[in-house]
């Protein structure tokens, strides 16, 4: 054979040798290390917005949605002139040179450049077209709204959870499953070239149906927004809510933030003042004084109580009343609010028991509302109550509540005593499945059925004749509390000029269907919650109720006059509560005069007549607008028989 | 010659199974760039098999036409005359991928350069068979070193180093084999060497691949970035592969991968046994040709089939070794697997010349 070939294929042999040597060794002995570092190239694990589930409000209208935007992100050693390229990101952007091209010259293989690009941005991002720059969707964060219930919808952080708000409360709920990614890329274009890839395809969280109502909530900010205008308020605070359920219809808090732009405002704004900030109730705390001795039979409304020409002393401290008042009925004294009056009724409870009664009216507890950062408020504890602490308290002084808690405390004296548990959540829709959150059950009742009954009055009183009486709707019958504080100074004492206005109340009074508390914090000028947040209340009811479908009660028939105005003008003809039986009589004779079944619906009316062993005859249907004989007169004289005449009016 | 001729069906079927491993390498390293810059996935597979069976026709031509006409001196002078042509008109066609190695003729391309490689061994051979006497083929060395270095110089103007590296070598492993006496050799070699460094040294491009080739870790991003991707390709193959197909490195990680780095994309969906099967197949190529050349009934057949064997399998190992970042990127291709019409067409072409010669052993 010949030399010099052979010698050649042994030359050959001996590369082959080396070749496969070399392949054992890189693939065999240093596989793991290489497959390793390809997986620590090919793939990047990127966290991606999750899809969040959808904030309906109580109609069904979007409240928060997430929607699928583009991210951009770098891969540094694609860029090809840095410089330039930053240069164009940055006007696109609206931001620095230098951060972008920090990104750009970046030492990592891979970094986002900018997440959730909104899409005008993110269009003129792509039309640059520059190599190493890429996108991926992921779900941003919209509120349609805007303004609207900023902070009780919150808004949830780039880090993709839920900060403030519902979002913060429901965030395991509407978030889901987080989306962790494997993304397999492509060194060329960071294309992400594995067949069937979507970035959003994990399953949203599940959607929330609130009891708020947009449409509400616009009239509560609107009514609200314009109060601040004309009063010159500081801030203003508006809570609805359904006593019966806890159902919260609307909850505001001016100045609003915008939760699209959370990052643009100071944290201070993103406050839900409704839930966060406790402050001194003032007078509307008064009716939970008189809650308290009605209930326990210490005071009669028609009692007679000396207010003092305007003004008591407590210690060195003269409390003195918005008026010269002399003697007044209870009734009088909750009407017109007299503190000196309300300070001699407080005075009448054992200290225990008015602790014991402000404590089941809630205060000193978090309602449990499903808010993050709600305040309990402040209730000092009985034993370490001063001197005078009761006096104060009966003037609602010394204690701070949140309004959601005295607009609670408000829907139990308007839903037969029941302390329910506040919410915002109807309910949760899972991929079709309905779950209805966790609550706790109503506790209570706070008070008797007759003290919540002559309390009512009072409280129509205080709308019909006394300071409350802005707060009056036309055709419904309102009963309320004003109050005026005067805002306690960090340190000892008040501010002589600094007041928080308020009204809180249910309507109709006499079968309520929403209860309402209206703030606003140091108007300039008039003050007095009857003259600046009663208006606000009636403004807002006025437009609220027919838009609830709350049938308009009556409006006191004019003295004199027992035929009603037009009975039948727009009832229904069917007139089916002829035939509901009478509820079934408990504490029969209860009544010895015919009752006042004014504002009533036809089936309290008749539970009512049943008690006092009356039998009615109806005249159309809805609300009592009418009856003969009428309240008061002794029960022989009706003869057995109440006719009613009853109507929905406008 | 009445005597009834048989060409080798060892080599023959080697050389079937190479193209058809080849089609299906090129179909799996190109098919998610060929369906994003072409459209469809198979649509550089499908010209590749059109140039294998353009390929396979020449290599039956080759096969029955008698070996001896590369014996005929116009025949010989004619092929270096169009090589030479080809390579000048290469030279004035545009630049592809910055480097002049294209012809373009009615919408097909053409790489003179391949044309080069395989027609150098018929120009070398020519000379060398004109005598079977060592001490007096000498006189013939001249000739064989203008004819070849001509083709390599023309090569190398077209800015394609690799190949005139190849040419040169495959004349030299011709004039080794022919037996010239090795100090004449090593003295041509300090030639052309001095010649190659420099190319290197003074294109900043050449000596990049070479500082990344010394230390690809230097620059992993840059200058040594194919080198690191070609062997995370080879290292995370293993041993089995990660199947035909599901090799990742392909997707714009390794430049070229259904040619320069061909090889990568074997070790990495087929691994270690894929990797040695193909080296074996490249084994029996030079085996067989090898013998073909032993066994040929003349100089001038002995110097085609072992010329013809060795360009191949040199080209092979050179691949395979940039691949293994063994030597550096060259811009070499693997015969018959890498993508390229008319490596495939000329490599068959190489093949039915020593196919024709194992008829005669």
């Amino acid at each position: 054979m010949n030399i010099r070939l052979a010698a050649f294929l042994i030359a050959m042999a001996l590369w082959t040798a080396v070749i496969s040597a070399r392949l054992v060794e890189l693939q065999v002995v240093e596989h793991e290390a290489y497959a390793k570092r390809a997986l620590d190239q090919q793939q990047k694990t990127v966290e991606l917005a999750p899809p969040r589930g959808t904030l309906f409000d109580a109609r069904g209208r979007k409240l928060a949605v997430s929607v699928a935007v583009d991210s951009a992100y770098v891969l540094p050693h694609e860029v090809a002139d840095a410089e330039a390229a930053a240069q164009r990101i940055a006007e696109v952007l609206g931001w620095s040179k230098k951060t972008v091209l920090a990104r750009l010259t970046d030492d990592r293989r891979w970094l986002w450049l900018a997440r959730q690009l909104d899409p005008p941005a993110a269009d003129a991002l792509h039309a640059l077209d520059l190599e190493g720059v890429n996108f991926v969707s992921e779900s941003k964060r919209f509120y349609p709204l805007e303004e609207m219930a900023g902070p009780v919808l919150g808004f949830v952080g780039t880090d993709h959870s839920g900060l403030a708000g519902l979002e913060a409360t429901y965030d395991s709920v509407v978030s889901g499953e987080p989306v962790r990614r494997k993304l397999l890329r492509d060194a060329l274009d960071g294309r992400v070239v594995a067949p069937g890839f979507s970035f959003i395809d994990a399953a949203p969280g599940a959607d929330l149906h609130l009891t708020l109502d947009a449409t509400v909530q616009y009239v509560v900010e609107d009514e609200l927004g314009r109060a601040l205008d004309a009063t010159g308020a500081k801030s203003g605070v508006v809570v609805m809510l359904r006593p019966e359920t806890g159902a919260v219809l609307a909850m505001a808090s001016l100045p609003a933030f915008d939760p699209n732009r959370f990052g643009a405002y100071d944290s201070s704004q993103w406050k839900n003042a409704a839930i966060e900030s406790a402050y001194e109730p003032g007078s509307t705390f008064k009716a939970v004084v008189a809650s308290a001795v009605l209930d326990r039979n210490l005071v009669d409304p028609m009692d007679v109580i000396d207010c003092e020409q305007g003004a008591i002393t407590l210690g060195s401290t003269r409390i003195g009343d918005h008026k010269r008042f002399g003697k007044l009925t209870f009734r009088e004294v909750v009407a017109r609010s007299s503190n000196v009056g309300a300070i001699k009724t407080g005075l009448l409870l054992e200290r225990s028991d008015f602790y014991d009664a402000v404590r089941r009216f809630g205060f000193g507890d978090g309602t449990g509302i499903d808010l993050p950062g709600e305040s309990a408020g402040i209730v000092r504890p009985v034993e370490r109550w001063s001197k005078y602490e009761a006096a104060y308290l009966s003037i609602g002084q010394g204690v701070s509540v949140t309004p959601l808690q005295l607009a609670r405390a408000f829907g139990a004296l308007a839903n037969g005593g029941y302390l329910v548990e506040p919410h915002l959540v109807g309910f949760i829709d899972r991929g079709g499945r309905r779950l209805s959150p966790e609550r706790s059950a109503p506790s209570g009742p706070i008070a008797g059925a007759s003290t919540l009954r002559s309390l009512t009055r009072l409280l129509e009183a205080v709308v019909e004749e006394g300071g409350g009486t802005a707060a009056a709707v036309a055709g419904y019958r309102v009963a309320g509390k004003t109050g005026t504080a005067q805002k306690a100074q960090p340190g000892a004492g008040y501010f002589a000029d600094r007041h928080v206005a308020s009204f809180v109340g249910f309507v109709p009074s006499r079968a309520p269907e929403v209860v309402a508390l209206v703030i606003l914090d140091e108007p300039k000028g008039k003050y007095y919650g009857g003259e600046v947040a009663a208006p606000v209340f009636s403004a807002i009811m006025t437009r609220v109720l027919p838009y609830l479908g709350v049938a308009p009660g009556v409006a006191e028939p004019p003295p004199g006059r027992f035929e009603p105005a037009s009975p039948v003008a727009e009832s229904p003809p069917a007139l089916l509560v002829r035939t509901v039986p009478p509820e079934p009589v408990e504490g029969a004779g209860t009544y010895d005069s015919v009752p006042d079944l004014r504002g009533l619906t036809a089936r309290e009316a008749i539970g009512e007549l049943a008690r006092a062993g009356l039998v009615p005859t109806l005249h159309g249907s809805g609300f009592v607008e009418a009856q003969v004989p009428l309240p008061g007169q002794p029960l022989e004289q009706a003869g057995g028989k109440v006719e009613l005449w009853l109507g929905a009016r406008s | 010659m009445a005597k009834k001729l048989a060409f080798d069906a060892v080599l023959f079927t080697t050389i079937l199974i190479l193209v058809v491993f080849g089609l299906t390498i090129v179909y799996s390293a190109s098919a998610a760039t060929a369906k994003s810059d072409q459209g469809s996935e198979a649509a550089l597979m499908m010209k590749q098999a059109f140039a294998a069976a353009v390929g396979v026709v020449a290599m039956w031509l080759l096969m029955h036409f008698d070996y001896q006409l590369f014996g005929r001196k116009r025949v010989i002078w004619s092929l270096f005359a169009i090589t030479a042509t080809l390579l000048g008109l290469a030279l004035m066609a545009p630049a592809l991928n910055n480097t002049n190695r294209w012809l373009v003729v009615a919408g097909m391309s053409f790489q003179p350069s391949e044309l080069a490689k395989f027609a150098v061994v018929p120009l070398v051979a020519y000379q060398l068979a004109k005598t079977d006497t060592l001490r007096e083929n000498r006189r013939f060395v001249v000739p064989a070193m203008l004819t070849a270095g001509t083709l390599a110089v023309l090569v190398l103007l077209g800015r394609d180093l690799g190949t005139a590296a190849i040419l040169v070598a495959t004349t030299a492993l011709l004039f080794f084999l022919a037996g010239l006496p090795l100090w004449r050799i090593l003295a041509a070699a300090g030639l052309v060497v001095p010649v190659i460094v420099a190319s290197i040294v003074f294109e900043p491009y050449r000596r990049a691949r070479w500082l990344a080739f010394l230390d690809p870790e230097a620059d992993p991003l840059g200058s040594g970035f194919q080198a690191l991707q070609s062997l995370i390709a080879v290292g995370s193959g293993g041993s089995f592969g990660l199947g035909l197909g599901q090799g990742v490195q392909k997707l714009h990680f390794l430049p070229y991968p259904h040619s320069d780095f061909v090889f990568s994309i074997i070790a990495e969906e087929l691994g270690l046994v894929g990797c040695l099967f193909l080296v074996a197949l490249f084994g029996v190529l030079l085996w067989r040709g090898a013998r073909a050349g032993r066994r040929a009934p003349d100089p001038l057949g002995r110097y085609l089939a072992w010329g013809l064997t060795g360009g191949l399998c040199l080209q092979a190992a050179i691949h395979v070794s940039v691949a293994l970042a063994l030597l550096p990127a060259t811009g070499i291709t693997l015969p018959f697997v890498s993508y390229g019409g008319s490596s495939l067409v000329l490599s068959l072409a190489s093949c039915g010349v020593i196919l024709n010669v194992s008829q005669h052993g």
